[in-house]
């Protein structure tokens, strides 16, 4: 029986699951073509710039971590690198890499659990992780395991999983003792591992055909993939330093979002950030051991499929184990655990990599260090567009398929940018209807 | 090793979200020396490692199910039926059912494990429970207390 799909419909999708916070897609097609994307933000606004206004400028790093349980670590860095930049202080050496050390457990975590949790169900035709659990135990548990590990990395580093605590403008408040970092190493070795296998794993699930060729922008540095300062670049070479990202991006409100949606001035317009952008911009200075991995299965820095973003997402988390692992065996102790940071009248950025992509900050402080002003942009709020995007062709591309399996692939799309709706303020969900000629429902 | 685990679920960033902690950091200084707590943000992998690790464990969370705000629910795991599509709240993709499940799926669920969920009513940011949701947590206090009792009592 072949599937006639009526003339125009609606995909809706009233409440995403699996995703970081609560959303709502609406897809509206007419006469074979789509007519209509909208990923809807719908949680009220977050006010935590508003919170920030007339705090010390000690405050964001601990404020900031409250945005998002997942990733905490992102918000604590780049709050620590704009403040630092308006306080004309540099922290570099043995306490910055102590950081990376740190943002390496985080990714770790935050990318297994998405790769395990809340995408791995949807290439092995799964309802939800519970349902894979129960079928395949051994996946999950390596899932589970492997992104403890990276748990475990964070609450050295940061003193604590959820919310590290042990972060402060300058550095840290305590440093990790050798016993810690001798635990942490073996530790590391055994995730390596669970990450190589993790990416034969993944690499082997079929995506389905999708290409895009939006802007990719990520942060850039000569000696590292980089995860906290350097440079901003995009794919076509352009490059500008982090202080310019108000001058180069354009945040505006849309009416189905809460979320403001982030395009690039000019007139190459959306762009995207996170894994795939990293990969394609950073690929040569991705440690050795994840470039072979990457080798190994077939994918490199031209991939321009986003449903291979799980396999992208698998390759980094092999290089972060990599990476924590020489961090650990270079770590030189620092004279003190934070440098001192007095306070001045100015204006900082900061841009770190947090595991969906880029996350900008700003603040202007007063001279005695009161905040007068905040500016976080995050990563889901910039990819919102390019998503969109995403689901576009791929709808125009399947509009022949039944209505459940759209929504599905769909589904699937938006999570292939792992979007943490919480972080850009805030829940998904997705309603598929079919709508008649005269615009009447008759699905 | 300790034998019961009194975890609080929340972020206290989140309006009534915070009731979790909170109950948690006013019934700490009334546990017994055998009892520990832990205040975790929801995620379910990381609810399912900490109450594998100990026979006992009692869990507060928010909730959303429409009820009057400041309703207390108790959830006795593998005792009473689990709700439909009763949402304990969570910022992220899986919230403490989905763990309940996932726990169980690994096998992974404390011999005993109780849920208590406060129906919240303002979930909107900032720190702050709403007056409802204030007053209920002394009672929530005595049910963890008296749980923590009962579960003593049973063990020996």
């Amino acid at each position: 029986m072949t599937h006639r799909p009526p003339a125009g419909r609606t995909l809706k999708v009233d409440a995403l699951a699996r995703v970081e916070g609560e959303g709502a897609l609406y897809v509206e097609t007419r006469d074979g073509a789509v007519v209509d994307v909208q990923l809807k933000i719908y949680e009220p606004p977050r006010f935590f710039e508003a919170f920030l206004r007339g705090r010390s400028y000690t405050e964001p790093p601990d404020i900031t971590a409250r945005v998002c349980g997942i990733c905490p670590v992102a918000y604590q860095m780049s709050a620590c690198l704009a403040i630092e930049d308006a306080c004309g202080v540099t922290v570099g050496g043995p306490l910055r890499d102590l950081r990376r050390l740190l943002y390496c457990g985080e990714w770790i975590e935050s990318h297994t659990l998405h790769i395990y949790l809340l995408h791995a169900p949807d290439f092995l035709g799964y309802e939800s992780a519970v349902d894979l659990a129960r079928d395949r135990r051994d996946l999950v548990e390596t899932g589970l395991e492997l992104k403890k590990l990276g748990n475990h990395l964070v609450e050295v580093i940061g003193g604590r999983a959820v919310h590290p605590v042990n972060v402060r403008v300058g550095g840290f408040y305590r440093l990790p003792t050798l016993r810690e970092r001798r635990s942490l190493r073996g530790e590391l070795e055994r995730a390596r591992d669970l990450a190589v296998a993790t990416v034969r794993v993944v690499a082997g699930f079929d995506a389905p055909d999708l290409t895009h060729h939006h802007a990719y922008l990520a942060l850039s540095r000569p000696d590292e993939y980089a995860v906290m300062g350097g440079d901003v670049l995009l794919d076509d070479g352009t490059t500008f330093p982090v202080a310019d990202v108000p001058r180069h991006v354009v945040e505006e409100h849309v009416a189905h979002s809460t979320a403001l949606h982030a395009h690039l001035a000019d007139e190459r317009g959306e762009y995207l950030v996170g894994p795939m952008a990293r990969f394609a911009l950073g690929f040569d200075r991705l440690r050795p051991v994840a470039r072979e991995i990457a080798a190994e299965v077939g994918i490199g820095p031209d991939e321009r499929n986003p449903f291979r973003s799980i396999v992208v997402r698998a390759v980094e988390v092999v290089h972060a184990c990599d990476e924590a692992l020489a961090l650990l065996d270079a770590y030189a102790e620092p004279d003190a655990p934070a440098v001192e940071v007095p306070p001045r009248a100015g204006v900082g950025h900061g841009a770190t990599e947090a595991p969906r992509g880029l996350l900008y900050h700003r603040y202007e402080l007063a001279d005695d260090g009161t905040v007068l002003d905040a500016v976080m942009m995050p990563p889901t709020a910039q990819n919102q567009p390019g998503i969109e995007h995403d689901l576009f062709h791929l709808v125009e591309a399947n509009i022949d398929r039944p209505t459940a399996e759209l929504t599905a692939l769909c589904e699937q799309a938006i999570r292939n940018h792992d979007p943490c709706i919480s972080c850009a303020t805030h829940f998904l969900d997705l309603v598929i209807e079919e709508v008649g000629d005269d615009g009447g429902v008759v699905g | 090793m300790r034998s019961i685990r009194v975890i609080g679920v929340g972020n206290r960033w989140r309006g009534d979200d915070g009731v979790g902690p909170e109950v948690v950091e006013r019934v700490t200084p009334f546990l017994p020396e055998a009892v520990d707590v832990a205040v975790l943000d929801g995620e379910a992998t990381r609810l399912v490692e900490a109450w594998a690790e100990v026979p006992v464990a009692v869990v507060v969370d928010a909730m959303r199910t429409g009820d009057e705000p400041g309703t207390v629910r108790r959830l006795h795991v593998g005792v009473d039926p689990l709700p439909a599509g009763t949402a304990t709240t969570s910022s992220h993709g899986l919230g403490v059912l989905d763990a309940v499940e996932l726990g169980e799926a690994l096998g992974r669920l404390p011999p005993t494990l109780v849920v208590f969920g406060v129906e919240g009513r303002d979930f909107g940011d900032g720190p702050g429970l709403s007056p409802a949701v204030a007053d209920a947590v002394e009672r929530v206090v005595d049910e963890v207390l008296t749980e923590v009792a009962l579960q003593r009592a049973a063990e020996r």
